[in-house]
């Protein structure tokens, strides 16, 4: 009758569970006490293997005078998610870090030190995350009282690196905030000897614009999947899934079936589309633009097909709570599927002659190697996971719209390079072609949208979406006409961490292809704006380019 | 080596993609959610678009003798939410998606709406255009405009609700009266 | 025009003119590196020791190759010659091997990686602007012309151009090289991948042996006679 792994947790721990509820089919919450949180999360981790999701803080204090904190970790195989829920007091302020037996909890439990204040005791790396160096220390912006009033202290304050024992006899290369591989503004920094990278440090938050608190303050249930997919300019659709997944489950409301089969068609050329996208980008940075140009032809056609399926090119204000928002009437179907074979014989062409390529190949195998064990600690998402033969996919998993009726492979590697990563994405691609060509097929008929009359309050809900990156994870408690809390947590997030493992002693050519074969998304990952953040660094200071000039 | 030829193959035999752009310009298909347009003549001020728009690039200011409604492309999303909103159809996602342009200004675009003046406190309300809808589609429905129609259409909703008031008090005292 | 052009290029580098100009083609590779390392750029720094590296790994086969043409034609000068005409295996590998130094010394595609765009964001070039940068990339493509009017020393052992006929048709025939030159040189910069140094060492030591195969038969071919 239960879950495997809910048996085993609550047969080991049952009189330290205080309260359990279910809010999904797959979601359970777990009541439990700080003090035993970091052994439960230890067991379930690390004994069940579980996959650490997400973490989330919530200021609760005009409910019931407590901070909340979510630990949502899912077991892919066993189709499971549970949340440990932890209440701590408004006094108290601190928690037991758990980043020493959980390694990827390390960003989370940063970043909600930083948004609400809560210590995390024990926290082996206690730096800034997401804001500004200058941030004032004692405001919080995730709390509910916190005023948008506070004017930056403009005071120059150090980011402390972390730099190996005998720093001097390393070559010290900083790769961003802009770089031309990584588009995004992201900070490694490499001590390198030679062309080996020795050590890896990486500071992100250079994008952080506070959409959860923009969504909390200034806008409503309806208006939000607009500003959820300006999450990420590749895969926003997928964020704008999940929201609308989470808001339908806090409101037990089951989209129409047509409207559930035309979203995987969005979200399938989503994945094309961005996966295209990757490979051009790839290829770009081991210097062949050929190859960039060539997968973008192909991609354009698909984006091409979008903007007839949707009216926009990037599938922007498509998905919405309560169904879609266009119809797909028979001509565009027809038009769609001659497309669809036309371009899977183009694509199948391009990609056996690209990958026969001796000098691309050369330089995608045998770098970035993740271990599949690795994979498991970090829990990395989508096609990095599955390059290291870990078989999660939450399309298969958690399914949701109607995944459940269409038939497609999971394509997995072994070898956990960035050649593993790359052929993950192409056969994923042809998977997708496939899935597009099913669900068109196989349009039920109905309406595309009915309004959802009500959500209630006070509702924790998880959307759950496999984007092309790996798992969207949107989390919300719902409020009074918007949303209390919402959490989204990018598959970047989970991934980037991931890199510097990767990274180790690699050769300083291949570090942008390895940064990339997690297919970053840093706006994703941040959600977050930094003000101005001049990057005060020995090697680059101001003073060095105004002597210079 | 058979990647390198089979490559040259497709580069050769798919040669130029990219359109002639600035000289060839049927690039979208058809319902493409490019700029909003507002259609002056239409547009009767109830401002459900205003209410709705994500972005808030719609806006309402209100003025002594007219409403302006201020759209401005620099924050639009294209997301068509006002097209669904509009009960006159004044507003329409156009195939038109070149909106770059040197000067803030030309991305504004502002429409004036007048007011119209509440019959019995003499003082601004509603726009004209809105009125004259609610009468034509008052003809929709019934075959001639009745007296308490006529009466009651020009007034402020204030006043409306006062006469109400003062009417269901009338009311009221004459039931007890009877009593 | 035509005649001045050939007399241009007859007259100016004097007897040795080949020398010069493999000289001036080299010259820039050390250009890099020293700017490369005066600016305390990492990425320039890292992009100046890898154009070293990339100079010490090409030199092998280009002075192989090009002392094969120099036997082979009995002068560096541009202006001969009492060249052979007949093809022969040792002339085929020595062209072969010259060309694909020249990717390699011109810094193109799978050996751009002094410069590398999307790894060191430039390598030296970051730390010019302006026509700096002009005169350092222009420079790069007149190491191209000068190391394929070398090349043009080759196909006088074959070709009817030498500068005693018609100069138009060694006009023509000149540019015709330098526009298959560039052809052959684009071409391998668009259908492959940056290589690493580590796989652009094995790939000039490849190229060596292939120049040193052509020397060899050609010095066969010599003392045979």
């Amino acid at each position: 009758m239960e879950n495997e792994i809910i048996c085993k947790i609550i047969e080991k721990f049952h009189e330290k569970i205080l309260k359990t509820h279910k809010i999904s089919s797959e979601t359970t919450i777990f009541e439990i006490n700080k003090e035993h949180l970091s052994e439960i999360i230890d067991y379930s981790y690390n004994s069940l293997n579980g996959c650490f999701l997400t973490m989330t803080g919530t200021d609760y204090l005009k409910i019931n005078s407590n901070f909340l904190l979510d630990y949502m970790l899912g077991w892919y195989s066993n189709k499971q998610i549970i949340i440990f829920r932890t209440k701590i007091h408004r006094d108290e302020e601190t928690f037991t870090s758990i980043t020493n037996i959980v390694p990827c909890a390390d960003w989370y439990e940063r970043e909600v030190k930083e948004s609400l204040g809560l210590n995390p005791l024990g926290h082996p790396n206690p730096r800034k995350l997401l804001l500004s160096d200058d941030w004032p220390d004692n405001i919080f912006p995730l709390r509910k009282n916190y005023k948008n009033e506070i004017p930056p202290l403009n005071k120059e304050a150090n980011y402390p690196f972390d730099s190996p024992e005998n720093a001097e006899i390393f070559n010290i290369i900083p790769y961003g905030p802009y770089h031309f591989a990584i588009h995004e503004p992201i900070y490694f920094r490499f001590y390198t000897e030679g062309e080996k990278i020795s050590k890896i440090d990486l500071r992100v938050g250079f994008n952080y614009r506070g959409l959860e608190k923009i969504a909390e303050t200034r806008m409503t249930y309806s208006t939000i999947p607009f500003l959820a997919e300006r999450i990420c300019g590749i895969c926003g659709s997928v964020h704008a899934e999940a929201y609308t997944q989470a808001v339908e489950k806090a409101a037990s409301f089951e989209a129409p079936e047509r409207a559930k089969w035309i979203r995987v068609v969005f979200l399938e050329i989503e994945r094309i589309h961005s996966h295209l996208l990757w490979l051009g980008v790839a290829s770009h940075m081991v210097g062949f633009d050929s190859g960039l140009m060539q997968f973008w032809r192909v991609r354009d056609r698909i984006m091409f097909l979008a903007e007839i399926l949707t009216g926009n090119r990037k599938l922007y204000g498509i998905i919405v709570p309560g169904g879609v928002r266009r119809d797909i009437n028979n001509r565009k179907k027809e038009h769609v599927l001659k497309e669809l074979s036309e371009i899977s014989i183009e694509y199948t062409e391009l990609t056996t002659a690209l990958l026969n390529l001796t000098t691309l190949k050369t330089r995608l195998k045998g770098i970035g190697f993740l271990s599949q064990g690795e994979a498991k600690k970090f829990s990395v998402m989508g096609p990095v996971a599955r390059a290291s033969n870990v078989s999660i996919d939450s399309r298969r998993d958690y399914t949701y719209e109607a995944y459940s009726n269409l038939e497609f492979n999971l394509p997995l590697r072994s070898e956990g390079d960035v050649l593993a990563r790359t052929l993950v994405r192409v056969n994923e691609v042809t998977e997708s072609l496939s899935i597009i060509k099913q669900a068109l097929e196989g349009l039920p008929d109905g309406p595309v949208y009915e309004p959802i009359e009500y959500i209630p309050p006070d509702t924790t809900s998880v959307g759950i979406v496999e984007g092309p990156r790996g798992t969207d994870v949107h989390y919300i408690i719902t409020g009074e006409n918007t949303v209390y809390r919402w959490r989204v947590r990018a598959p970047t997030y989970a991934n980037l961490p991931a890199t510097p493992i990767m990274l180790k002693d690699q050769n300083l050519a291949d570090a942008p292809v390895i940064i990339g074969s997690i297919d970053p998304c840093i706006s994703c990952a941040e959600r977050f704006i930094v003000i101005d953040n001049k990057n005060r660094e020995k090697i680059y200071n101001k003073k060095i380019l105004e002597d210079k000039i | 080596m058979s990647g390198i030829l089979n490559l040259l193959k497709i580069a050769l035999e798919k040669g130029c993609v990219t359109f002639n752009y600035p000289k060839e310009k049927n690039l979208t298909p058809e319902g493409l959610r490019g700029k909003p347009e507002i259609d002056f003549n239409t547009c009767i001020g109830c401002g459900a678009c205003v209410e709705k728009c994500p972005s808030n690039a719609l806006s309402l200011e209100e003025h002594e003798d007219i409403w302006k409604l201020n759209l401005f492309y620099g924050r639009c999303l294209m997301c068509g939410v006002c097209e669904e909103e509009c009960p006159v159809d004044a507003i329409k996602l156009i195939e038109e998606y070149e909106l770059a342009s040197k000067t803030k200004k030309d991305l504004e675009v502002e429409l004036q709406l007048i007011r119209v003046k509440c019959k019995k406190c003499g003082e601004y309300f509603t726009t004209k255009r809105l009125i004259e809808n609610m009468m034509k589609e008052y003809l929709e429905l019934q075959d001639s405009y009745s007296d308490d129609f006529t009466n009651r259409i020009l007034n402020c909703p204030t006043c409306r609700k006062k006469e109400w008031g003062e009417e269901l008090a009338e009311a009221y005292r004459e039931a007890r009266n009877e009593n | 025009m035509f005649t001045t052009f050939s007399t241009i290029i007859s007259k100016a580098p004097l007897e040795e003119g080949g020398i010069i100009f493999i000289e001036l083609a080299v010259l820039s590779a050390f250009i890099i590196a020293f700017a490369g390392n005066v600016s305390r750029n990492p990425y320039s720094l890292v992009g100046g020791s890898r154009e070293v590296i990339l100079a010490f790994l090409i030199e092998p086969a280009i002075i192989a190759s090009v002392l094969n043409m120099v036997l082979l034609n009995n002068t560096l000068s541009l202006e001969v010659t009492s060249g052979k005409s007949s093809l022969e295996i040792s002339w085929l590998l020595g062209i072969f091997s010259y060309l694909l130094c020249l990717i390699g010394e011109c810094g193109r595609v799978p050996f751009d990686f002094a410069e590398a765009e999307s790894e060191l964001t430039g390598g030296t070039m970051i730390e010019f602007s302006g026509y700096q940068l002009a005169m350092m990339k222009f420079s790069q493509h007149l190491k191209l012309l000068a190391l394929l009017s070398i090349l043009n020393l080759y196909l006088t052992s074959i070709l009817p151009i030498q500068i005693s006929q018609d100069p138009l048709i060694y006009v023509i025939s000149y540019l015709s090289v330098l526009i298959l030159g560039t052809i052959f040189v684009s071409l391998a910069e668009s259908l492959n991948a940056r290589y690493r140094l580590k796989e652009a060492s094995k790939f000039y030591a490849f190229v060596f042996i292939l120049a040193l195969t052509a020397l060899i038969f050609t010095i066969l071919g010599i003392a045979a006679r």
